[in-house]
């Protein structure tokens, strides 16, 4: 049986914790307690970083249409989220500071794609930079594509 | 996400209560600056009440910890929830902060 939600949501931080709530929820009913937390927080991760990145603040107030579009879905074998945004794009191989990320280009049924392979583990006293680390750390595929105007992200996690 | 402080002798306690994330960390942020802002800076922050925690909420308290020691003291965590725990372990900050299993243990550490 494959069950599926979508939530779309301003890009704006405070919106994330209605986000966090119904991916949580969702996947608990599918899954577990912590398969809920571990999806929730790269889904989270996912997101703020859209919203600084995609749709810098600098730029002035945010654009009524900027929107961020959450899909999930389950079957007995992984729990997919697809987080899509309509921001500015962003080239993977830009993100090397101060961060060092490994991407490998892959064909999906949609395109050309960047699967995430390697995120290197930041510093102990570095500030930034552990949002990307931890959504490589949590999820067991990263995907990401530049399609139609989107940035979409693709996570998966297998079910044990 | 609630806040609320207490001083236990010169150590300054924050407990917060609820989601900690990048929609809520402006608030700790501020309130980790100004009590960093004399040495020696000693202060626990109990996080028993605190559900979910996310990356820029990390940096704040690293922001504070680093601070804290920059100011002859340090900022020493208690009662971690086991999601949060979790993260704390993936991005390996359990290594770097001095974490108490109670906020009396955190307080008790800086005799």
């Amino acid at each position: 049986m494959t069950a599926s939600m979508g939530l779309d949501i301003p890009a704006e931080h405070k919106f994330l914790s209605v986000l966090g709530t119904a991916v949580s929820s969702f996947v608990e009913l599918v899954g577990d307690a912590t398969l809920a937390y571990a999806v929730q927080l790269a889904v989270h991760e996912v997101c703020a970083n859209a919203i600084d990145h995609a749709y810098p603040q600098e730029a002035g107030a945010m654009p009524d249409e900027a929107r961020i579009r959450v899909q999930v879905q389950a079957n007995g074998e992984a729990v997919r989220a697809r987080v899509a945004d309509n921001g500015r794009f962003f080239d993977p191989h830009t993100l090397n500071w101060p961060l060092t990320t490994q991407w490998e280009t892959v064909e999906t049924a949609d395109g050309a794609a960047y699967r995430l392979l390697h995120v290197a583990e930041p510093g102990i006293d570095q500030e930034r930079g552990r949002g990307i680390f931890l959504i490589r750390q949590l999820m067991d595929e990263v995907l990401y594509a530049g399609q139609a105007g989107q940035n979409v992200w693709q996570l998966t996690k297998v079910l044990q | 996400m609630e806040q609320k402080v207490r001083f236990e002798g010169d150590v300054a306690v924050l407990a917060l209560h609820g989601r900690f994330d990048s929609y809520q960390t402006g608030q700790v942020r501020a309130w980790l600056e100004e009590a960093t802002a004399a040495s020696p800076a000693r202060l626990a922050v109990n996080l028993a009440g605190v559900t979910f925690i996310d990356s820029t909420a990390l940096a704040t308290l690293v922001m504070g910890m680093k601070r804290a020691r920059q100011q002859a003291g340090d900022l020493h965590l208690c009662a971690l929830q086991q999601p949060v725990r979790m993260v704390f372990e993936l991005t390996r900050l359990d290594k770097a902060f001095a974490i108490f299993a109670d906020e009396q243990a955190a307080v008790q550490a800086f005799d």
